[in-house]
């Protein structure tokens, strides 16, 4: 017997009922973004906004709907996770390489090349962003 | 300068070759997720690996 009385809250997908919060997360990561965007690095404000940006991620990003309710897949043999990890060792060696010779302007660490990049207001945001949307990927897991 | 930039150019494009040949049937090689979820699964994988999240962020929007 079908409940009739149920209202389209009631028979909303999962996803759809998730949608609004899902929304206002992400609003509030764009926000964070911004605004500590706009704090010089070095400073207690930087600091402070960084802060806030992780807690949020991390208090809240597991709470928004949508987090994975399947069980987990097998994790990959190691043939399978070999290439990765190859990749990890190869970046780890070509960044650790430029931070143990010094940083030379010749051969930079990526903080180093990432300055410029990270020294506008834009350029800081969108980074922060990428961040957040990283540690949120981290926490539905 | 140049080699520096060339280099973490060319470990991008093969990261991003290694998540495009993640996705294809039958494709021998893990989705990156995949091999970051067992670390997850454990409490001092996930602290370890938030862990390094956090710096991340301190290190480069905070430092």
């Amino acid at each position: 017997m079908t409940n009739h009385a149920a209202g389209p809250a009631m028979t909303a997908s999962p996803a759809a009922r998730s949608a609004p919060r899902t929304a206002c997360f992400v609003a509030a990561m764009i926000v964070g973004a911004v605004v500590t965007g706009r704090f010089a690095s070095f400073t207690w404000q930087a600091t402070m906004g960084v802060s806030l940006c992780a807690a949020l991620v991390l208090a809240a990003g597991g709470r928004v709907p949508g987090r994975p309710t399947s069980p987990p897949p097998d994790p990959p043999g190691r043939r399978e996770a070999l290439p990765w990890w190859g990749w990890c060792g190869a970046f780890t060696a070509w960044w650790g390489s430029a931070f143990l010779t010094g940083s030379r302007p010749s051969h930079p660490t990526l903080s180093l090349l990432l300055d410029p990049v990270f020294g506008t207001h834009a350029g800081k945001s969108l980074g922060l962003l990428a961040w957040m949307l990283l540690g949120w990927w981290l926490v539905r897991r | 300068m140049t080699v520096t930039l060339a280099g973490y150019l060319v470990l991008g494009l093969f990261a991003a070759a290694l998540a495009l040949a993640a996705r294809l049937p039958g494709s021998r090689v893990a989705q990156i997720g995949d091999c970051v979820g067992p670390a997850l699964r454990s409490r001092p994988g996930r602290i370890a690996v938030l862990a390094a999240w956090l710096w991340l962020g301190w290190h480069f929007f905070a430092r």
